[in-house]
């Protein structure tokens, strides 16, 4: 093989697998007849022609339907793929849920009267419900300025520390006399910060008891797990789509047509559950809400709760390759270079 | 259409061509103002065959190299005609304006 052969064939691994296997050879005769007696490297003009078909021949579909269905798919794989990046993020930080016991009795000097636990054992649980406990809702609100807390802890309440509503001023004294990095001092809660751990203090019975929670800080690099997921994801799923939109072009009418009508479903729950995804991940304009790095598994974690969306996808998909599948094998193999697309 | 796919289309009006011969043809044709690269010839045949205007003559396997022969369906030749009608009436429209507004005497016909 000469040197410019092996230049061409470089340069021809920017088409897909699938385009390569009808065309290389041919591609490669054309380029090496047009190239002049003696000429070891590709022209510049030929190279860059080569790549930028070749890329789009792998990332853009043919036709108007396939490029639609492709960039809706695509969009949701990448998104739940984001979830993933992020999980893996958190689970190679693996925070763990501080121990608050003795800490927080002895802030407020006594047992408290009811504790209970935020787990993070399961780290997708606690992305799609976190949201749901009372402690964050007014995140926003609440004086804290520092970074995020991880939703996963401990909380315990003190029922009747005080006579009068003075229990979380008199918290807020003693947490800062102890050596703990305050927020400001808000009308319900108040945050404080000390060797990794986030202290959350709210008045409760009125402001005569308290209620003491306390999370690790989120894990640093979560956005970026997220971003390189989703780029993973659209790189991935547009070149599987363009895959598959390239055989759907290639089926007979009959079939291309009962191949829409099963996609269509697929599409919207596709786009509606990506939809649903970024709407929940945002918070709510008006809310206390702060987007937190938990909120980045969300996508991952509302596929495992709300499974239907990417059963209906998965199925859909699985259904249209075999369609296309059977319609190939009926073809003859010469009919496929005549029908080549 | 594009100039390189009329181009294209009208190379293969008498003749099967194939890969190398359609870009010699097209630069011949085009007065070498048109010098195809590989990559844009084959994306502008996918998509002609795509289309239908354009399929495969023959193909010959020599010396592990592969020349695929393409040649003008029905439809293609229709379609080169109805391309070239639409170019001379164009041209015809704007040699006219031309000619009442500036005097101008183009439109000469090339053998």
């Amino acid at each position: 093989m000469s040197e410019l052969e092996r230049s061409y064939r470089r340069l021809l691994r920017a088409y897909p697998g699938f385009y390569r296997r009808e065309r290389e050879l041919e591609i490669l005769t054309t380029v090496l007849d047009a190239a002049e007696p003696g000429q070891v490297r590709p022209s510049r003009g030929e190279a860059a022609a080569l790549l930028l078909t070749g890329l789009r021949c792998r990332f853009v579909p043919p036709t108007r339907a396939g490029k639609l269905a492709t960039a809706i798919v695509a969009v949701w794989a990448a998104l739940v793929l984001s979830g993933a990046g992020a999980l893996a993020v958190w689970a190679f930080a693996d925070p763990e849920p501080p121990r608050l016991a003795a800490l927080s009795d002895d802030l407020v000097g006594r047992d408290p009267s009811v504790t209970y636990e935020l787990p993070g054992d399961n780290l997708l649980d606690m992305a799609y419900a976190y949201k749901t406990h009372s402690e964050f809702q007014d995140y926003a609100n609440e004086g804290w300025t520092g970074r995020h807390p991880a939703p996963m802890g401990e909380s315990r309440i003190y029922e009747r520390v005080t006579p009068t509503p003075t229990a979380l001023a008199d918290a807020y004294r003693r947490v800062t006399s102890a050596g703990w990095r305050a927020g400001a001092r808000s009308p319900g809660a108040f945050w404080a910060y000390r060797d990794g751990v986030l202290l959350r203090v709210s008045g409760s019975g009125e402001q005569t008891g308290m209620r003491v929670s306390a999370y690790p800080i989120e894990p640093r690099g979560v956005l970026a797990g997220a971003i390189a997921g989703f780029v993973l994801g659209l790189i991935v799923a547009s070149q599987a789509m363009t895959w598959l939109a390239h055989r759907v072009a290639r089926t007979p009418l009959p079939t291309r047509r009962l191949i829409v009508l099963l996609g269509l479903p697929a599409l919207v729950a596709s786009a509606v559950n990506t939809l649903d995804c970024v709407l929940s991940m945002l918070p709510d304009p008006g809310t206390a809400n702060v987007l937190f790095a938990a909120d980045y598994m969300y996508p991952l974690a509302n596929q495992l709760a709300n499974p239907l969306a990417a059963g209906v996808i998965a199925l859909t998909l699985t259904a249209v390759v075999a369609l296309t599948a059977r319609a190939a094998r009926r073809r003859p193999a010469n009919a496929a270079a005549l029908a080549d697309s | 259409m594009q100039e390189p796919t009329f181009f294209i289309l009208t190379a293969l009006v008498r003749t099967p061509l194939h890969g190398y011969g359609i870009i010699k043809a097209v630069e011949q044709l085009s007065g070498g103002r048109v010098k195809l690269k590989a990559g844009t010839l084959y994306a502008a045949l996918d998509r002609l065959a795509a289309e239908g205007l354009v399929v495969v003559d023959r193909e010959e396997a020599v010396g592990g190299r592969l020349r695929r022969y393409y040649v003008l369906s029905d439809d293609g030749r229709a379609a080169l005609e109805a391309a070239v009608e639409r170019l001379q009436s164009n041209a015809k429209v704007a040699a006219l304006r031309l000619r009442e507004a500036f005097g101008f005497i183009g439109g000469v016909q090339h053998v």
